[in-house]
């Protein structure tokens, strides 16, 4: 399934060339693992992913009812 | 008219209780800007050939030209001194309204000299300075003292306060604030208890600062506001705060575990962000004029009784949850969070230390007869707030635990590779064996091991965790900007959590003050600071120089055990040249002293000549 993720904060330029969402062909349901995996980025650089304004566990399954409430990788803290 | 500054730092006289007043200047403000810079600056100065902990010891609290006004996060004030704890150039600042109070009050700053003969009060109400007997505060706790002092002085008056540990000169005392901020680091709260002042407590009337261009100013500061509640972090950093940075942490193998033993915590959700909020009642709260509140006031019951304590924030969550070992619950860290906040001690420095005894103890290096016969364990509150209580009233082992981890490590002429400290301070939150730039910013950090000064660890992890031609400069570049906020006294997150342009700053203290700030302008002043705080370190301690810029031997030589990063180290060769790049790229000889030509670039070679 395609969806689209906000990417937000300031490594935006790591993680979706600048710009604030980024679309992936991916299963539901699925974990934020998961999704780092699909998308072939690093982990270190996402400091969360929330689904709605909810920090998600790294291996919790994010389902299509989840995703209604909107999935957000959040950049890490700042530039230093 | 000093635009953007009252103009006036009251000069406080303990011992005879007298009032003088220095003049704030504009080659002050041009040079130094204020709040760090006018610490370094006085520092500097008036305090060549003064120990710590004598009457000539002098401490600074300073505000800053964005102190207190419509800035976002411009709720800073800035407390520094030669730390009793390092013996080198110390500062801390802390967030809430007191600097807001002080401007309001028409004071940039105060300097306090000499003893007071007896536990004192020192009351300020706009230019009324008096001096009132503490007898009946002293002892008491942080948050007792503070609810006293605002029922007697009113809700409007903003309090600092210190605790039993400051008393008892514990070296890593804090000092304490709007019920739940602290100025923790470098032992502000241990100079302040020295001199016999319990409280510091402020009103103003306000109306004492005036702007270059009033209209322009607010504007922008408009501006900046908004941009902020515009970040697409926003929500997620409100909720949150620091607290979300547990699971980061954990997840890149970069928690303190153990006393550093290593990086990953097990069951870490115990302790982290998301449990806290969806567990406990959780408010937000904010410094003065914050528009992203990073407070977290958690109220919880523990042995039966309630608290409220605001946070734990991370760094506490690290150095007293999983450095502690402690991943059963976060009201654990929320209670050994509040025992510290009241005693009045640093919770990184506490963590630190109390990490250091436990594994002391395991190694047979503490013996049980120093522990009145317990067993230090980890994962143990009754360990750690029994060592909280020892530390903060010199008993027994905390007579030695008391002086900081450095010294505890010599005393019993043992555990030096596992005392977790740069310079005599102990290291906050972040394990550094897989992140260079951050082990070289704590290894350079100007007041000992503290991640305010340089938070590398994004840039580490950016560029793959290892030591690129750019690390250094990205260091150094860090170095100047964390610190210039130090010097405005305005908080740093609008820009590092929400992304708020460092332009921003450049513009209100240009119209603040009238002066035509950049941006570089600005940094080139930090950089000047810098470069004073490392000639304070070579003036005060004897043999200064490049061996005081190194981890400790845990960190070059035991690669991390387990966890995400499990088998980073960085071994001393490849620190040692990420050490001559940064003293090459910041124009330091090889011992990592500032030369001729860089105070002369800076433009203090003569008044740092004049004072060496």
């Amino acid at each position: 399934m395609e969806i689209t993720i906000k990417v937000a904060g300031h490594a935006k330029e790591y993680i979706s060339g600048g710009k604030s969402t980024i679309t992936v062909d991916i299963d539901v349901p699925f974990t934020p693992n998961d999704l780092i995996e699909k998308l072939g980025i690093n982990k270190g650089l996402v400091s969360a992913i929330t689904v709605g304004d909810t920090i998600w566990r790294w291996n919790e399954p994010i389902t299509e009812e989840d995703m209604k409430k909107g999935i957000t990788i959040i950049s890490p803290v700042g530039g230093g | 008219m000093l635009y953007g500054y009252a103009g006036k730092i009251a000069r406080i006289n303990l011992k005879t209780r007298t009032v003088k007043i220095d003049e704030v200047t504009e080659e002050m403000a041009r040079n130094w800007i204020g709040g760090r810079g006018f610490i370094a600056y006085y520092v500097w100065k008036e305090q060549k050939g003064v120990k710590p902990l004598t009457p000539e010891h002098n401490l600074y609290l300073m505000t800053g030209p964005l102190s207190g006004t419509e800035t976002p996060g411009s709720g800073k004030f800035d407390i520094g001194h030669l730390s009793p704890l390092t013996g080198g150039y110390g500062d801390s600042n802390v967030g809430g309204k007191i600097s807001k109070a002080m401007r309001d009050a028409g004071w940039d700053g105060l300097i306090l000299e000499d003893i007071s003969p007896e536990p004192v009060i020192i009351y300020i109400e706009d230019d009324k300075i008096e001096f009132i007997d503490a007898s009946d505060l002293w002892g008491k706790g942080t948050f007792e003292v503070e609810e006293i002092l605002k029922e007697r002085y009113g809700q409007d008056a903003e309090v600092l306060v210190i605790g039993p540990a400051a008393e008892h000169l514990a070296k890593f005392s804090m000092i304490h604030h709007d019920l739940g901020r602290q100025a923790g680091r470098t032992g502000v709260g241990t100079t302040m208890g020295f001199k016999k002042v319990k409280a510091i407590v402020v009103k103003g009337s306000g109306g004492k600062i005036q702007y270059a261009r009033d209209e322009e100013f607010k504007k922008i500061a408009r501006e900046a506001i908004v941009a902020c509640t515009k970040s697409d972090n926003y929500d997620f950093w409100v909720k949150y705060g620091t607290t979300s940075v547990v699971q980061w942490s954990n997840e890149n193998g970069a928690f303190p575990t153990r006393n550093f033993s290593t990086a990953y915590l097990e069951n870490y959700e115990k302790i982290d962000g998301r449990y806290m909020i969806e567990t406990y009642d959780v408010k937000h709260k904010g410094c003065y004029n914050c528009p992203s509140p990073c407070g977290k006031v958690m109220r919880f019951t523990y042995r039966g009784k309630e608290y409220v304590v605001e946070g734990p924030e991370y760094e506490t969550l690290a150095l007293m949850g999983g450095n502690l070992g402690i991943n059963t619950d976060v009201a654990d860290v929320a209670y050994l969070n509040w025992v510290a906040d009241n005693l009045g001690l640093d919770t990184i420095s506490s963590g630190a230390v109390i990490s250091w005894a436990i594994e002391a103890f395991q190694k047979g290096i503490i013996p049980k007869s120093m522990v009145d016969g317990r067993e230090l364990k980890w994962n143990d509150v009754e360990t750690a707030e029994y060592l909280l209580e020892k530390i903060a009233y010199r008993e027994g082992i905390g007579k030695i635990l008391a002086e900081g981890v450095k010294y505890a490590a010599d005393y019993f002429g043992a555990g030096h590779e596992f005392a977790m400290q740069v310079k005599g301070q102990e290291i906050s939150g972040y394990e550094s064996r897989w992140a260079p730039g951050m082990m070289l910013a704590y290894a350079t950090a100007d007041i000992g091991a503290h991640h305010n000064r340089a938070w590398a660890i994004t840039y580490d992890i950016s560029v793959g965790h290892k030591i690129t031609p750019e690390t250094a400069d990205k260091v150094i570049e860090l170095q100047h900007i964390r610190p210039m906020f130090d010097m405005l006294t305005t908080c740093r997150l609008q820009w590092v959590e929400l992304g708020l342009d460092l332009e921003y700053y450049a513009k209100l203290l240009s119209a603040a003050t009238g002066i035509d700030w950049t941006l570089q302008d600005m940094l080139k002043a930090a950089e000047r600071v810098w470069n004073l705080t490392r000639m304070i370190w070579f003036r005060h301690k004897p043999g200064f120089g490049r061996s005081w810029d190194y981890p400790p031997k845990r960190w070059l030589e035991e690669p991390i055990p387990t966890g995400p990063a499990k088998g980073a180290v960085i071994p001393k060769e490849e620190f040692d040249k990420l050490l001559d790049d940064y003293y090459a790229k910041r124009g330091w000889d090889k011992n990592g002293r500032p030369t001729k030509e860089k105070l002369q670039e800076l433009g203090i070679l003569e008044f740092v000549e004049e004072n060496m």
